[in-house]
């Protein structure tokens, strides 16, 4: 690992401070020279792989403020400090009976011990797995912009079929990601020019021309809450994970759905995709194809039919697209068949 | 072929009646607790004064000509305390695999040449202060290359236009040395038939994937003696070879491995590092640690042999083999390594495990621009009795044979000859399939698969079956040496060569002395990885270290027990053949008088009644292992997925020394086993060799939410009568039969016949959909 500065500030404040003095602070948040660190589940990773290389980081994984580390569950709704341990939220009564998508979406995430250290918010923000965006002996315009994107022509499997562009394949891996877009979350940010609120849904980026831009935040910028909002009919709601083991692997393809139905009929239904995309996917075609009508098994095939209509394969990574398919129709049917 | 008749002359099998106080038990291991604890030293955490970092330099091209290194930069880096290119390091040609024999390897290698056969090959290296600053000095050497045309695949490399990668083979071409066995007629054979099948089968490219990254450590002392710490599983090939390469008596190069995180046989090899760790430390004057990165031991480890397989039989109606022909290519990558190892065991193995008269069997490995293949854990056999067990599933279905029945009929038996060409001990074989048929109540459990509805997941049961040598005999003579000192208070101390990768077999051959003496496990200490203090050992492999320094241990604690029972028998009045070690106290047969065993070698003042020693030293033929694994698999017809339920693995051992311990080894194996079979593969981009997946994040091995529920069944059918105590070789057995057993499940399960490994879910959805085409 190259050698880095380190700092450990007392408030929230400080810790977005210390990143606005510096002089590319302006820079998009992974090329920034300075870096927060939480659970360092990522980052330490990145930064022996030499794909981070920050000489500063900044350790908010002790700051005091106690609502960054509270779960606060009310009959709005839930609200998850950005420090919340993956494992604490995942084994959380409120969540697991009221919110059981995200409840299931973090217990198959990496491995125990990461769980165990990963902060949600940092979890939000995990970087790509793309093995060549991993292996700086590539060329990737995530990493390095502009230097060109080895996965194109490469080992693709893994690789995204929604929202890509010509300069970025690699998918979005995380989890918890889905389950927040299917809840309609919303996340709560700070920085030295105040805080703001935004969808979560609008928080990440498509890579277009600029896939190291990766989201909305400025590198100073900290998220600080995530707010879930009340719905009764979330309770009906399920995370699918399809991967090539039962731990320590990022999905072939997920489905997180929130499903609201009223005698049988869908009332209302949020559906988000991982492992097929390059950004968290809310599959909105898929969405307005099932809302109004009958859940069945004819029903969930029109609707992966729709969520899949713009996908983009490449050489490896075709078979997403039935299988994600396949993934969507047996989620919603089982999230139709949950017991609630 | 000649026969080797040489008979066993040690009567070392037990009537059956012998009870046994520590031998068969599970006993704790003796190297757990400094594992769990963290104590345990491994070679990466040796730290010295002024300890130097070592880093190679990789080629990013896979065949080129070195034009020129520029290391000027580097060398002015400050921290940097010298470089190495294959200018400044002896030119030796040298065995990649520092065994005492050129029949199982290639001599083909340099420590650094000036050109590089694959993408990765290590083309100089830097010793710094940091591991940091010597990663940056690796950056800032230059080399220059002209490229060579290159070949990554095996029908590449066989074109006649085909780049020649060395100038070794024969007639000018990449094919090693070919391996042909012929028996019979196989003509005649086929004539006779009833039913040929033939069929190709395609056989991945398996990594070890061994926790502990290749990785040694070396300092020279004043009077020019080299001390190495390294992973190895070898330690004295390693000092032989570093010696004559480096130019030192034997006795001035001084090899350590203490724990070890397993080798699976890959740490056979010697490494380029090791000999440019030690080469940087003689320059330096400083030790040096040279540790692979996980990216590096896919890069610079060694594979198993990738390739295809063409296999025809002939049956007769009642299920009779009347020929076998194989054609087996495999892909020995850039260099020769074990390759000719490989091929012989695998090929020969074509004769044996379903009895054949007329056999037609060739084998080779060619040279291609890849990671080098080397020795894995099942060497050569893991592939062809891939192709034989599948195409047996597929002549019973043929033959409107049950398939375990097919195999029962065709099982080798005592007297038939083995691979090796001796005779087989036992029916161990038919055992392990009748044991497994009854356990899993067989004829139920594939009933309920053939009656089960249609339905999105599918269950089936499939069977595989094996047979492997406890030694590497006689492609080559082994063998193994142990010291076994008596201490004056009674206890013993065994000292002894072979490496422990993780295996427990430190453990068990302590077992072994302590029951062969008499006296309690706990009485022992064993001495072992210092090749200036433990007598001699070829080295932990083939799976033979119970078998073979089990045997050496026993043979020298007997000649301890014989020693002691002289000193005790005028002390008992008694002839020694009338004495027996019970728990440490030596009694009279047939007396109630005795004595304890630290009163006899130590009667007074601490002072030892006389020097006792004794040494062991055993070469061994050749004894077979058994296997019969039956697996039950769950096929998501959505997804693509297999999901092995349950295994239930029936193992004939001879005798088992330590059951956990074997039950480990068994259970290690199929965990691989399943991971080669369902998701396992290196992946080399075809069109410039670099490699593709070289991280535990892509290469994906089954972790523990993978596995299934094991239900192992250890038998002790066909004891060997050249093991202690009649026990055989685990190592390598169990990760053979459960690829068969899983794919012949599959069949069961959704009838598609999958003839490659590994088999991944996007390829079973794909099967699916041809097969709906075709129903429809």
């Amino acid at each position: 690992m190259r050698p880095f500065g380190f700092e450990r500030p007392e408030t929230l404040e400080r810790a977005a401070g210390i990143v606005a003095a510096r002089e590319d602070r302006a820079a998009p948040p992974p090329l920034s020279s300075a870096q927060f660190i939480a659970g360092g589940t990522n980052m330490a990773d990145y930064m022996k792989l030499g794909v981070m290389r920050p000489n500063l980081l900044v350790d908010i994984g002790r700051l005091a403020d106690p609502g960054l580390r509270r779960i606060a569950a009310s009959p709005d709704g839930i609200r998850l400090g950005a420090l919340v341990r993956m494992s604490e939220a995942e084994e959380n009564a409120d969540i697991r009976i009221g919110y059981p998508v995200i409840a299931e979406s973090l217990q198959q995430a990496a491995s125990q011990q990461i769980r165990n250290m990963a902060s949600l918010g940092g979890n939000i923000l995990q970087r790509t797995r793309c093995e060549y965006f991993r292996d700086i002996s590539w060329a990737c315009n995530k990493r390095d912009p502009g230097s060109g994107c080895a996965a194109m022509d490469g080992f693709n499997r893994q690789h995204a079929v929604l929202g890509v562009s010509d300069r970025c394949i690699a998918t979005y891996h995380g989890d918890f990601a889905q389950a927040l877009i299917a809840l309609d979350a919303s996340v709560e940010t700070q920085s030295p020019r105040g805080g703001r609120t935004m969808a979560f849904s609008e928080l990440h980026r498509l890579p277009g021309e600029t896939p190291h831009v990766e989201t909305q935040l400025m590198a100073d910028e900290l998220i600080t809450l995530i707010d879930i909002p009340a719905k009764p009919w979330a309770r009906r709601s399920h995370y699918l994970k399809i991967r090539d083991r039962q731990s320590y692997a990022f999905a072939v393809a997920s489905v997180a759905v929130v499903l609201d139905l009223e005698d049988g009929a869908v009332r209302d239904v949020r559906i988000a995709l991982g492992g097929l995309a390059t950004v968290p996917w809310r599959a909105q075609e898929a969405e307005d194809e099932l809302k109004g009508g009958p859940l069945d098994e004819r029903t969930a095939g029109r609707a992966a039919e729709a969520a899949f209509a713009g996908a983009m394969p490449r050489e490896h990574n075709a078979f997403k697209i039935s299988l994600g398919r396949q993934a969507l129709v047996r989620a919603l049917l089982e999230t139709r068949d949950m017991r609630v | 072929m000649t026969i080797h008749q040489k008979p066993h002359t040690q009567d070392n099998l037990e009537d059956g009646k012998r009870q046994f106080s520590v031998v068969g038990k599970s006993v704790r291991r003796t190297d757990t607790f400094e594992k769990v604890t963290g104590l345990g030293k491994y070679s990466g955490d040796i730290e010295l004064p002024g300890l130097l970092y070592g880093k190679m330099k990789r080629s990013d091209i896979a065949h080129a000509l070195i034009k020129n290194i520029d290391v000027s930069k580097a060398l002015a880096l400050k921290g940097v305390k010298a470089v190495l290119t294959h200018r400044d390091v002896p030119r030796i040609l040298h065995y990649g695999s520092p065994h005492p024999r050129s029949a199982s390897c290639t001599r083909d290698q340099y420590i650094l040449d000036d050109r590089v056969r694959y993408w990765g090959e290590g083309v100089a290296a830097v010793a710094a202060e940091s591991e940091e600053i010597a990663e940056e000095a690796l950056r800032l050497i230059h080399v220059e290359y002209e490229p060579l045309p290159a070949v990554f695949t095996v029908a590449d490399a066989l074109k006649p236009e085909a780049p020649l990668i060395h100038d070794n083979g024969l007639d000018k071409n990449n094919v090693m040395p070919p391996v042909v066995i012929r028996r019979g007629d196989v003509e005649k054979g086929f004539a006779e038939a009833d039913l040929i099948l033939e069929n190709e089968y395609v056989l991945g490219r398996p990594v070890p994937g061994y926790m502990e990254p290749n990785v040694c450590a070396c300092q020279w002392d004043g009077n020019g003696k080299l001390t190495i710490w390294s992973s190895t599983q070898t330690a004295f090939m390693v000092r032989g070879i570093l010696a004559e390469v480096l130019g030192v008596p034997y006795n001035k190069v001084r090899v350590i491995v203490d724990h070890m995180g397993g080798g699976f046989g890959a740490k056979q090899d010697l490494f380029q590092h090791e000999f440019l760790c030690a080469l940087l430390a003689r320059q330096t004057g400083r030790p040096v640690r040279m540790e692979f990165t996980r990216k590096e031991t896919f890069l610079g480890g060694r594979t198993r042999h990738s390739g295809k397989i063409r296999l025809k039989q002939g049956f007769k109606a009642d299920g009779t083999i009347t020929a076998r022909h194989a054609r087996i290519v495999l892909d020995g990558g850039a260099y020769g390594s074990h390759s000719p190892g490989v091929t012989t065991v695998g090929t020969s193995a074509l004769t044996s495990l379903y009895r054949c008269e007329n056999v037609d069997l060739e084998g080779r490995a060619i040279y291609t621009n890849t990671p080098i293949a080397g020795a894995f854990r099942g060497y050569g056999v893991v592939q062809t009795y891939f192709a034989l067990d599948l195409q047996m599933d597929e002549a019973a279905e043929r033959l409107g044979i049950d398939p375990a029945e097919l195999r029962l009929r065709n099982a080798v038996r005592t007297g038939d000859l083995a691979p090796s060409d001796h005779p087989v001990v036992g029916h161990g074989l038919e055992a392990c399939i009748r044991r497994g048929l009854d356990e899993v109540d067989w004829k139920a459990a594939r009933a309920a698969t053939a009656a089960q509805p249609g339905g999105v997941k599918r269950r089936g049961w499939g069977i595989g079956c094996e047979m492997h040598g406890s030694s590497a005999y006689p492609g080559i003579k082994e063998q193994g040496n142990a010291i076994v000192k008596m201490n004056e208070d009674g206890t013993v101390t065994l000292l002894t060569g072979t490496a422990g990768l993780g295996t427990g077999a430190h453990t068990a051959l302590s077992q072994i002395v302590a029951e062969e003496i008499g006296i309690p496990f706990s009485a022992v200490q064993v001495v072992t990885g210092d090749t200036d203090i433990v007598p001699w050992d070829i080295g932990a492999f083939a799976s033979h270290t119970t078998y073979m320094g089990g045997r050496a241990a026993q043979i020298a604690a007997a000649e301890v027990r014989r020693q002691v029972l002289e000193q005790a028998a005028p002390l008992l009045e008694a002839a020694p053949e009338k004495l027996a070690i019970r728990e440490g106290i030596i009694h009279v047969e047939g007396a109630n008088r005795s004595i304890s065993l630290k009163e006899v070698v130590s009667p007074k003042r601490g002072m030892p009644a006389a020097q006792i020693v004794g040494v062991g030293t055993y070469s061994p033929t050749k004894s077979y292992s058994f296997a019969a694994h039956f697996a039950e698999v769950e096929v998501d017809t959505e997804t693509g997925e297999v999901a092995v339920l349950q295994v239930v693995p029936v193992h004939d051992l001879g005798k088992v020394i330590h059951p956990i311990a074997a039950a480990g080894q068994i259970e290690g194996g199929i965990q691989q086993g399943i991971g080669h079979t369902l998701s396992e593969d290196y992946v080399i981009d075809l069109t410039n060799g670099r490699s593709l997946n070289p991280s535990f994040v892509d290469y994906k091995m089954p972790l523990s939410m993978d596995m299934p529920p094991i239900r192992t069944i250890i038998l002790e059918a066909a004891p060997d009568p050249g093991g202690p105590f009649g026990a055989k070789g685990v190592g390598e057995d169990p990760i053979i039969a459960i690829g068969p057993a899983i794919t012949n499940a599959i069949y069961d399960a959704i009838g598609i016949r999958f003839r490659h490994y590994p088999i991944t879910p996007e390829q079973v959805l794909n099967a699916l959909r041809a097969k709906q085409k075709e129903a429809a």
